[in-house]
């Protein structure tokens, strides 16, 4: 016979009352039983001493019988006095004569333990069959000590600890009659709650080929075991998809933030720890504790009340971001940044490429055809004026020469088709060999030229490119060096593998926001003066691509309290093992 | 009179406000100094201009909050943390308006600079802006962390700054002696400097304002 849904849930109501009752029911029949039996033990001691107390003081002549009876009509105990050797001499319950026939020594224990510690107690059960608790005590009277035992039934007792044990009955039944009640209850309402899940568990089930017959015998908790299963399945792909959920979006290079309706980020991915440099643990704070860029705030803002919002800024950090703010089902918004910083840079270095080569390229072109058209229209006639013009055509015609031959170079460099052909150098002698060729410039303009070179320094790189280099630098230097100032070319190795060379000028300086863009082609600090000076204003481009085709580094920095440092990095001379070995393509 | 429980909830709603309007401005100031540092360091008018006009909005915000915080103290006379809190919040929104006014006289210098294109801004200008950046943020990240340690790197990087501005000084002064036709224009970077310098005294006082709302003892002038 099996039992239906709400019989298991009242058996188990049962089991689960029998057990407390049970329990609690021994606990406190336990105590109670313990602590009856310590009153009791109580009581008959006090009798015991009391009948000590008037046998101490009993008239002359008065029965120790007597004093028994008298103190057990009192208290309703049974009283026998002995002597110290467990005679009887006195009871409550036998008669004086009775008593002297009575030729038997006691030696019950609690007499025994009275004799030795003046108190003594037992339990014992009488010729009857009822349990009896005796209390002993020694009393010293007058004329002899003698013991004094008081004795009473444990039936009260018992009948108490009955009628606890009536009363736990009583209640294990009453509580089984409340469960009863209450579970068929609940019961209804679970079994109509569950029935359409199990009825459309069985009904999945039977649908399943091949197992159309089964389940039908007890279909109640087998499709109950169905669902279970499926709900499980549920959770494990639910789990799956938000795991591919969470790594799709920690490895997106966009940040992406989700926030509630408090604005508090409840979604953040790492992008966004990195870009928004956001603090530890920043989910669950609100946006602005995270992040203090009020056009983000703005945004979200924006977004909250609803459809897509976009904007384009800097952050604190210095990075540009293109944002777009979404308001997302629960309320929330949703924020995704992307980093923007190098798109913009490189727009703009296009842009002013394409603005400053076709400026460069028409200075040059325009003399020439005005040149040009002044000779056509008669200043060829005239000797004198014409050789001026000639000679003006010349100029600009070179300048546009060096122009297209420096960006072919940069645009070798570039695209690795420059031929380099890395050898160890001795730097001491490409510098001298330079500055024979440039330092007239200085000497003209009475400038100083100071050398300070680390002896035996050799470097790995290419002659040509580092004549290049270093006939670029230290040209530029002379140029923006005013009369009389000071040049300095120093070189040393910074480590074992570097070797380090400086030029440094006693020039104007480099403004700060211009000394990351001086390397950009065409790129001019002062434009005007630049082109007075002759420049094509490509030098430290080619000098940048040459640097870091070798594997260099190169870079400016303000020298105190004006003027700048222009320096570049190169690898140091490699050991003459390999002198001989294949030149390292350095421009790949 | 409104039930208990509602007026705490009522309490709490207004300091969470205010917090948000305090961290707002705090991030405008932020902004501020940042753009001011790009103005005039790349000599953008345009830059100059739009940070100049972000004034109008921390100026706006401190006369908000303070009426909030008035407002706070009356209907609901906080007390402990949150009485703290709020005359901290009075205390900051002074100290922040103070710094974005210097951010506007940067931008102002910055602009008259454009027109003398020769100037170089000495070299530590930048890196000082940054500096003072980084310890107006830190002041304020220790506010929203309660985060008294924080507090502290801020009051103790202070010296950085000072040693910055004294060499720009320095160097600004030498300049002057050699390059007597750019004096005008040097002044002009030398007051740059020392409204930095400024700057980051400000953000030592909202540290030390942090420090009193956290662990509720007064650092400033330990020697009086």
């Amino acid at each position: 016979m099996s039992l239906g849904f709400r019989g298991k849930l009242f058996l188990l109501a049962a089991l689960m009352i029998a057990t407390v009752v049970g329990s609690v029911g021994f606990y406190v029949e336990h105590s109670v039983e313990s602590s009856l039996r310590s009153r009791l033990e109580l009581e008959l001691y006090r009798h015991a001493k009391n009948t000590g107390v008037l046998l101490e003081h009993r008239v002359d002549g008065d029965d120790l019988d007597a004093v028994a009876d008298r103190v057990a009509d009192a208290t309703r105990s049974e009283i026998w006095i002995f002597d110290l050797e467990g005679q009887p001499v006195g009871s409550s319950v036998l008669a004086p004569l009775e008593l002297q026939q009575l030729a038997q020594v006691s030696a019950d224990p609690e007499l025994e333990q009275a004799r030795q510690t003046d108190r003594g107690m037992d339990v014992r059960t009488d010729g009857e069959g009822n349990r009896h608790l005796y209390v002993a005590v020694k009393v010293a009277a007058p004329q002899q000590a003698v013991l004094v035992r008081a004795s009473a039934p444990l039936a009260t007792v018992q009948q108490t600890l009955a009628q606890l044990r009536i009363a736990a009955v009583l209640a294990g039944i009453a509580g089984l009659g409340i469960a009863g009640v209450l579970l068929t209850a609940v019961g209804s309402q679970v079994e109509r709650a569950l029935k359409p899940v199990v009825s459309s568990a069985a009904a999945a089930k039977a649908a399943e080929p091949g197992d159309g017959e089964s389940g039908h015998g007890d279909d109640g908790p087998q499709s109950l075991r169905t669902v279970a299963v499926d709900l499980e399945r549920t959770m494990g792909a639910l789990s799956t998809e938000r795991n591919r959920f969470e790594a799709v979006l920690q490895t997106l290079e966009q940040a992406v933030l989700v926030l509630d309706a408090d604005e508090k980020l409840i979604t953040v991915n790492r992008a966004a720890y990195r870009l928004l440099s956001l603090p530890e643990r920043a989910v669950g704070r609100s946006l602005l504790e995270a992040v203090r860029v009020p056009q983000l705030k703005a945004l979200a803002a924006a977004a909250a009340e609803g459809g897509t919002h976009h904007d384009e800024f800097e952050l604190p950090s210095g990075l540009r971001v293109d944002v777009r703010a979404t308001r997302h089902d629960d309320e929330g918004v949703v924020i995704v940044a992307q980093d923007i910083t190098e798109v913009r840079h490189l727009e703009r270095v296009r842009r002013d490429f394409v603005a400053n080569v076709s400026h460069e390229l028409r200075t040059p072109i325009s003399v020439i055809r005005a040149n040009a058209e002044t000779l056509l229209d008669g200043a060829l006639d005239e000797p004198k004026v014409a050789r001026k013009f000639v000679e003006a055509t010349h100029r600009h015609s070179d300048r546009l020469g060096r122009i297209v031959s420096d960006l072919l170079d940069i645009s070798r460099i570039e695209a690795g088709r420059y031929s380099l052909n890395p050898a160890n150098l001795n730097v001491g002698d490409v510098v001298d060999q330079v500055l024979d060729l440039v330092e007239s410039n200085a000497t003209e303009k009475g400038i100083e030229l100071s050398v300070t070179i680390e002896p035996e320094l050799d470097m790995y790189a290419d002659r040509k490119a580092m004549e290049h280099i270093l006939i670029n630098l230290v040209s530029n230097a002379f140029k923006y060096t005013p009369e009389n100032g000071k040049v300095e070319v120093t070189a040393h190795a910074p480590t074992p593998n570097r070797v380090r060379i400086e030029v440094l000028d006693d020039g104007p300086g480099i403004d700060p926001a211009h000394r990351e863009r001086i390397f950009e082609r065409f790129f001019r600090v002062d434009s005007g003066r630049s082109r007075d000076m002759g420049g094509t204003g490509l030098g430290l481009s080619i000098v940048k691509n040459l640097v870091e085709a070798q594997r260099g580094e190169v870079g400016v920095d303000p020298r105190s309290p004006t003027g700048s440092v222009f320096w570049f990095t190169l690898p140091a001379a490699r050991p003459t093992s390999f002198e001989n070995e294949t030149p390292e393509a350095a421009t790949s | 009179m409104l039930p208990l429980t509602q007026v705490t909830r009522k309490f709490e709603t207004e300091l969470s406000s205010l917090r948000e309007e305090l961290l707002l401005m705090a991030g405008r100031v932020e902004e501020m100094i940042h753009r001011a540092g790009r103005a005039l360091v790349q000599r953008d008018v345009k830059l100059a201009k739009e940070t100049i006009a972000l004034d109008r909005a921390v100026n706006r915000a401190e006369v908000d909050i303070d009426e909030r915080c008035i407002d706070i103290l009356a209907r609901f006379q906080p007390m402990a943390k949150e009485l703290r809190f709020v005359t901290l919040a009075m205390k900051m929104v002074t100290d922040l308006e103070r710094i974005a006014d210097l951010a506007v006289n940067i931008c102002e210098r910055a602009i008259d600079l454009k027109r003398a294109d020769r100037i170089v801004v000495h070299a530590d200008i930048p890196l000082m802006t940054s500096l003072v950046q980084q310890q107006v943020a830190g002041a304020i990240d220790a506010f929203v962390n309660g985060d008294p340690s924080k507090a502290w790197e801020v009051l103790e990087n202070d010296d950085e700054v000072d040693l910055l501005y004294h060499r720009v000084f320095e160097d600004t002064l030498e300049r002057m002696r050699t390059d007597s036709e750019q004096v005008h224009q040097l002044i002009h970077v030398q007051s740059v400097a020392k409204w930095l310098e400024r700057m980051g005294d400000h953000s030592t006082n909202l540290a030390e304002l942090v420090i009193f709302m956290i662990e509720g003892r007064d650092i400033r002038h330990p020697g009086s």
